[in-house]
């Protein structure tokens, strides 16, 4: 039996039960399934949330370690190989596991709400972006339990020591695959909650109108949008580094310097992408619990926009004053970093100036968000002085940069998330916290936060990576009370437990809106929000409050848990084990198999989003949208492969012609197949505009071929090459590790090219795209276009310069 | 778009694509630094063409054109700093 006749059974049997008893069953879920399968923006960002507890404890559980080995002189509790360990996977999971997934859980909850949206733009890849980032921590953390032990060339994964030659071990393999699903499911996430807030605003609900966070949010994701990628091709080329032989970062070409562009390009704007969520939350905190309205909210925003946003792109540098870079460009970068610290002058100062003359209320979120300011002051101070070129020449690498980034990255971020637990729980359980444990809560964690990280400050020569230390040193007096501050402060996140577990079981049952809110998220009954009803939304002018229908949940699909769990299975059998791996591609290709069918046969359908406010894209529909952001990423990615291919250029004094390497007439061939694809793309698209299906099929046909015409080519190109004697491969020097690497991520487009121009074949067969509904066709043009563009410049970087 | 448009951008990619050819082995490699500047203004201008036409950019509300220029900025920075990186 078809779908489409199961699904006409099963519409045959409801209309039946309806016409006898006068009620139209509901097709429920299983508890299990609607968490394991939802797409449903509240349920993923519950997900979220808990899963980044999960991580939390983990790396909690590391740093103890690392402490109670430091706590005095010579200790023999860890050896040097676990402390790496230790040091480096604590740094990964608690940036990248749980501080940023924090900010994404209460994003993916309340940006929906607070600006009147049913959901996110995409729900199907909230989802798959949930479970990517979930199945990736766990294949990063699996590298503990492989022979070799898990990453150990700290956060950073240095380069040449994350190379093979110096850990050799599966762990930093495992490491790089979790990470690469990792960037894939920030991508996916930052794509959908861009194209949520610019494109599905309630009506009323105009810039001016936005609330803080979603504020916030917005230029958090728009920095990882553009920052991700950079470390994304950074990540791959190590991968490919460690398993194919490439050079990239094990050779004077490419180089540890190449390495900390990649991965500093993402690593710096990552520190905004930590902390900026939790202010966005203590923006509104401070404001409710002021009694007043957020002073110059303008100059905060533009601030964002216009300072954080940009300068955290320009200001990287900083990190990599010891690595010889060029001495204008540390100039610059040091400029530039004291330039930024204006912004973040800007929103300390107008987040005090909320509070003067305000009924300040010290609520627990208050206190919390409060904590975050003075953290965000302390950590900010101290950067200051590390942003100096020659101040930094002497802390580098010691524990007084310890102390200001866990300042920034603990204090301000963690304090600001916590206080927002405390104020958006309510909302989301419809009951009130414990107040009493609540501000015990608070007092033991900034107090043992500030006895764990404020003697590091003084700890001027005391390196940060080492795992022990002589008793003449002197350090061991501080290491033992910063030890001691660890354990209660981590001891103290207990209280969190309890607070959360106590609240959702016997907590006092509230109101709608406990706090005397007006920000949207507070508006409606609150049994609504628990029982995952979409967002009454009032805007101050326009409100619909109960003129939206009430619509079921966003329905459940397999298909986002099933392609994650599938590479997840993938990626580990390539390190470990083969039937594992081919297991792995099993599932993967039924969830994407699943995934178009789905939308072959129309079986995921979300409501449709009512007309709102869009400005400026008031003309796109947020698929496209989310089509252009999606190759605004891939622009930076190939934009950081050229990069780093010219960095190379650079640096090698001797490159071969290509003309001694390859074959000229027949890579120009393939470019005019390639270019001659894109034509007819194209005449695909304005077939159908025409409303001529059968020249929308020709045409999607001849571009197949063009298309696969020139993978075979390539392909052929490839053998040639590494059968020529001598062979050049990926291993036999920096232009064949630069040629493969970069024609093969452009072959992997093409190849995903062919299989939506499958889907799209398949489609047009069926009669499925018509002269007014050929969304996916105008789409896929895009895509093919963009794939094209980037060959234009490939084809005379590799072949003719 | 009329169609001529679109097969006329084809025609000068094509052209384009063989002049680059072209110009790769006239000018000699002593003067790289010349042979590279027009092999890029011919690159660029062969992609400025199909963001254009084949992406439609031409045809499209200017605030669509956002998502490309914020990114060029990056693009720019990213490029600059990197190669910029290692020269003393």
């Amino acid at each position: 039996m078809s779908v489409e006749e199961r699904l006409s059974a099963i519409e045959k049997r409801l209309t039946k039960i309806e016409k006898q008893v006068g009620v139209r069953p509901k097709l429920e879920a299983t508890w299990l399934k609607s968490w394991l399968f939802t797409t449903d923006h509240k349920r993923v960002g519950i997900l979220y949330f808990v899963t980044s507890f999960y991580f939390l404890f983990i790396g909690g559980i590391l740093a103890l370690l690392m402490r109670t080995q430091l706590a005095v002189p010579e200790s023999a509790l860890l050896t040097s190989a676990a402390y790496d360990q230790a040091v480096s996977m604590h740094g990964l999971i608690m940036v990248l596991w749980f501080l940023s997934p924090l900010g994404v859980a209460f994003a993916n909850y309340f940006v929906p709400l607070q600006i009147g949206a049913k959901d996110v733009a995409f729900p199907r890849f909230n989802a798959f972006s949930y479970w990517m980032y979930a199945f990736g921590g766990l294949v990063a953390i699996s590298g503990f339990f492989v022979p070799g032990g898990a990453a150990a060339a700290g956060w950073t994964n240095y380069a040449p020591l994350s190379s093979r030659l110096f850990l050799p071990g599966g762990g930093e393999s495992l490491i790089a695959l979790g990470l690469l699903m990792l960037w894939g499911s920030l991508t996916m996430g930052s794509v959908n909650l861009i194209t949520t807030i610019l494109s599905m605003r309630a009506p009323g609900m105009t810039w001016t109108k936005v609330p803080t966070f979603t504020w916030f949010t917005l230029v958090t994701q728009l920095l990882l949008l553009w920052s991700v990628p950079s470390i994304f091709s950074g990540t791959l080329a190590l991968i490919v580094d460690r398993t194919l032989g490439s050079l990239f970062f094990v050779s004077s070409g490419g180089s540890s310097v190449l390495w900390d562009n990649m991965w500093w390009f993402f690593g710096h704007p990552e520190v905004y992408v930590v902390i900026l969520p939790g202010l966005g939350a203590a923006a509104e905190i401070i404001s409710v619990f002021s009694g007043r309205a957020l002073y110059a909210k303008k100059a905060i925003l533009l601030s964002l926009v216009f300072g954080m946003l940009p300068f955290s792109f320009a200001i990287y540098g900083h990190h990599m004053f010891l690595t010889g870079i060029n001495a204008l460009e540390r100039e610059i970068f040091t400029a530039n970093t004291e330039i930024n610290t204006l912004p973040s002058g800007v929103i300390v100062l107008c987040f005090a100036a909320t509070m003067i003359g305000g009924a300040i209320k010290f609520k627990t979120p208050m206190l919390m968000a409060l904590a975050s300011i003075a953290t965000f002051v302390i950590g900010g101070v101290t950067g200051v002085f590390d942003s100096s070129l020659f101040l930094d020449v002497q802390l580098r690498g010691t524990y007084q940069v310890v102390s200001h980034f866990h300042y920034i990255m603990v204090g301000t971020a963690e304090f600001a998330l916590f206080g927002a637990i405390y104020y958006w729980l309510p909302r989301w359980t419809g009951r009130m916290y414990n107040e009493k444990v609540g501000k015990l809560h608070f007092i033991l964690s900034f107090i043992f936060f500030n006895i764990l990280f404020f003697p590091m400050t003084f700890l001027l020569d005391m390196p940060r990576r080492i795992y022990t230390y002589a008793p003449a040193t002197g350090w061991g007096p501080f290491n033992l009370i910063e030890t001691v501050g660890a354990w209660g402060f981590g001891l103290a996140q207990i209280l969190l437990l309890y607070v959360m577990l106590e609240m959702g079981w016997f907590g006092r049952k509230v109101g709608a809106n406990p706090w005397n809110v007006a920000s949207p998220e507070w508006t409606g009954d609150v049994e609504s929000y628990v029982k995952n009803y979409p967002a009454v939304y009032s805007t101050g002018t326009h409100s619909t409050d109960g003129g939206v229908p009430a619509h079921a949940e966003t329905p459940l699909n397999i298909s986002p848990i099933v392609i994650s769990a599938g590479l997840a299975l993938f990626l580990f059998g390539l390190v470990w084990s083969l039937p594992v791996m081919l297991v792995g591609i099993v599932v993967g290709i039924w969830g994407i198999g699943t995934w178009f069918k789905d939308d072959l046969y129309g079986l995921f359908k979300v409501p449709e989003e009512p007309p709102g406010e869009k400005w400026p894209l008031t003309h796109l529909p947020h698929v496209k949208v989310g089509v252009w952001l999606t190759l605004t990423g891939e622009m930076i990615l190939f934009a950081a492969i050229i990069g780093s291919y010219l960095f190379i250029r650079e640096n090698v004094p001797i490159w071969p012609p290509p003309v001694a390497i390859h074959n000229i007439r027949l890579a120009t061939f393939n470019t005019l197949l390639l270019l001659s694809s894109g034509l007819t793309v194209f005449l695909a698209l304005y077939s159908i505009r025409n409303g001529n299906r059968n020249a929308l099929v020709g045409w999607l046909g001849a571009s197949f071929a063009l298309g696969a015409g020139f993978l075979s080519i390539k392909i052929i190109e490839w053998w040639q090459l590494i059968t020529r004697n001598p062979p050049f491969t990926i291993a036999s020097g920096l232009p064949g590790s630069t040629y493969f690497f970069m024609t093969g991520i452009h072959a992997v487009h093409i190849l995903v090219g062919l299989i939506l121009m499958t889907f799209l074949i398949t489609k047009g067969v069926k009669g499925g795209f018509t002269k007014t509904n050929h969304d996916a066709v105008e789409y896929f043009t895009l895509y093919w276009a963009f794939v094209e563009m980037v060959w234009i410049f490939l084809f005379p970087l590799l072949y003719l310069m | 778009m009329r169609i001529v448009s679109v097969i006329a951008v084809w025609v000068f990619i094509v052209l384009a694509t063989l002049l680059e050819v072209v110009a790769s082995y006239l000018i000699p490699a002593s003067s790289w630094a010349l042979r590279d500047t027009v092999v890029s203004v011919i690159a660029i201008s062969m992609a400025a063409a199909v963001v254009m036409f084949y992406m439609e950019l031409k045809y499209q509300p200017r605030w669509e054109s956002l998502f490309l220029l914020t990114t060029l900025f990056f693009v720019a920075d990213l490029i600059f700093i990197w190669t910029a990186s290692l020269v003393h």
